[in-house]
């Protein structure tokens, strides 16, 4: 059966990445342009896109990227709300590998790449995070984090299951598409092997080996 | 075609001495060279991808690339490079043509004291392999993978490439079944079949296959690449030519109907091509068959590509089932514009212009108005 790695990019669209908006929707325009026209990429990770700050959008819902005409366009504005992200992610999750295992594809362990360039606005996100990463729940994903701009390296850190980018001072712009670009060659290198491959090198970040499978 | 034995051509001779065939590509220098003769390397083209940690430019050799291996390559390496290197002189004229054009065959090795494996060199692939790929906004010149040709025409309309319609598909799937010919007669494995190891050129309906100089005679470590697994060779055994031909035949049932999944099994089931009437037949043995030394070869491929019979001289092999169907996914709903707060997702109107026609047109026909009343 063919291999599919259920893919979660999920972006911070909160205020603070109000005056990088421009930037942000020319990097994922460009995401998906590399996504559309590398199809043995596409059809591997199957991707779905959500933006989040006071609430959560599912900007893309889990498709095979040529099979999307356009990227929509994100406007930022609003707090930056974990909680509600985690748990929304939680249950695309659960419905996406339903559907994908009735497709007959041999289906990953999901992975996030969660980018942000701020802190969590509401107290409680951690009891979200706790069952999205539960390990007695099989399909909990493995979570890439990329923080930039005013993102907490501590918070990221509980975040992170499987790896923590951190921009070494570069600018939020120049981060973002560096991270997007971070991402997509985990992609690429991850259709070649068939299993989570993540190039430690990204432009512009440091690399935080993540030890723990799980945040307990 | 034959199968002639590999040859030694480290010292640019074959076997019995004679001078080696002509190499049509214009490589200036030895078989062999070392890194030093090579002159500068431009700045490499591609790092750390499979067994090179580079692939670099020769400045003074226009068209030609230095591919340098990862250390630790052993003394017998260079002994197999160097069979695979002279291994076209053992060919007809035509089978080493179509096999220099066809793919980046090493013209040397490239040696250093104390390394007699550092690389090799091999032949920049031409430019009629890259196109330019249009999605959205975006477009990019670029190698056209022959993962594109495992696409629909209308997929392939859509990021702007002429599309191949099944006499284009027929045309590059006889090249690919060609050259894997020319591997098997020349009992080499390549094991690496896959959409990311070849190149299309969609106005040429040509192909060209890259990462050659791993080929090595009889058996190699299987190369494993996600949903190219053979289920008759199991993990851990040592790719042959039985492996290349599940592969082979996989590629060809891929491009020729432009389906990637099991649909593709379906389709070369229930299609009866006119004018190659064998081929469903050989792909289905090639693919399905329960007994994997039973797979036709490439050669009983091409044949029947070619449009001439499935000759065995062996009974039909039994087959498994064809591969389930993929259950049709779910549409997935468009996103929905966001109630406030923020953040919002608003979708690219489908046809931006269409407002600014419509007011053209009204302003064109004013304009007939005004004028018609003076």
């Amino acid at each position: 059966m063919p291999l599919c790695l259920p893919t979660y990019v999920v972006i911070d669209a909160s205020s603070s990445m109000k005056e990088h908006e421009a930037v942000l929707n020319a990097t994922l325009a460009r995401l998906h342009y590399n996504l559309a026209t590398n199809p043995r990429v596409s059809e591997f990770a199957r991707v779905s896109v959500v933006a989040f700050s006071t609430d959560v959008h599912v900007v893309i819902p889990m498709s095979d990227m040529e099979q999307v005409p356009a990227m929509p366009e994100v406007i930022c504005g609003g707090r930056t709300e974990y909680g509600k992200t985690f748990d929304r992610v939680r249950e695309c999750i659960e419905q996406d590998v339903s559907n994908l295992k009735m497709q007959h594809l041999d289906v990953l362990r999901p992975a996030i790449f969660f980018l942000t360039d701020g802190s969590p606005t509401d107290a409680h996100w951690r009891d979200s995070f706790r069952k999205l990463v539960d390990r007695n729940w099989p399909r909990r994903p493995h979570v890439i984090a990329y923080g930039f701009g005013a993102a907490q390296r501590d918070v990221l850190r509980q975040v992170a299951t499987k790896a923590l980018f951190i921009a070494d001072g570069t600018d939020t712009e120049s981060a973002l598409s560096s991270a997007i670009t971070a991402l997509l060659n985990t992609l690429i290198a991850s259709s070649k092997t068939g299993q989570m491959n993540i190039p430690t090198e990204a432009k512009g970040f440091e690399y935080i080996p993540v030890a723990q499978e799980f945040v307990e | 075609m034959t199968e002639p034995p590999l040859i030694d051509g480290a010292d640019d001779k074959v076997g019995d001495g004679d001078v080696p065939a002509a190499d049509p590509r214009d490589w200036a220098l030895p078989r062999t060279v070392s890194l030093s003769d090579l002159g500068p390397l431009a700045a490499p083209i591609s790092e750390h991808n499979g067994q090179a940690i580079a692939v670099t430019p020769l400045t003074n050799h226009p068209g030609w690339l230095a591919k340098l291996y990862r250390p630790g390559q052993h003394p017998e390496d260079a002994h197999q490079l160097d069979l695979l290197i002279s291994a076209p002189d053992t060919l007809s004229e035509a089978d080493r043509t179509a096999l220099y054009a066809g793919t980046c065959w090493p013209a040397a090795r490239i040696h250093e004291p104390g390394n007699p494996v550092v690389g090799c060199v091999i032949p920049m692939a031409p430019g009629q392999y890259r196109s330019e790929l249009r999605r959205g906004a975006f477009s990019e010149h670029r190698f056209v993978e022959i993962d594109w040709l495992a696409k629909s025409d209308e997929s392939i309309r859509g990021v702007g490439l002429p599309t191949p319609g099944f006499a284009g598909r027929l045309a590059a799937c006889r090249r690919l079944t060609e050259l894997a010919g020319i591997l098997e007669s020349l009992g080499l494995v390549y094991s690496d079949w896959s959409f990311s190891n070849a190149f299309w050129s969609p106005d040429r309906h040509s192909v060209y296959l890259i990462d050659v100089d791993g080929c090595q005679p009889k058996k190699m470590p299987d190369v494993h690449q996600p949903n190219w697994a053979d289920p008759l060779t199991p993990p851990g055994t040592d790719a042959d030519k039985y492996t290349d031909r599940y592969r082979i035949g996989l590629l060809v049932a891929k491009c020729l109907t432009g389906q990637r999944d099991a649909h593709a099994f379906h389709t070369v089931a229930a299609c009866r091509w006119q004018n190659q009437p064998a081929v469903s037949e050989v792909l289905l043995d090639m693919l399905i068959a329960t007994d994997r030394e039973q797979r036709p070869s490439a050669a009983q491929l091409s044949q029947a590509l070619d449009g001439g019979p499935y000759l065995r001289t062996v009974p039909r092999p039994a087959r498994t089932e064809l591969p389930p169907l993929p259950v049709q996914p779910p549409v997935p709903q468009p996103p929905v514009p966001a109630p406030e707060p923020t953040p919002t997702v608003k979708t690219p109107e489908p046809n931006s212009h269409a407002g600014w026609i419509l007011v053209l047109v009204l302003a064109v026909i004013v304009l007939f108005v005004i004028a018609s009343n003076h």
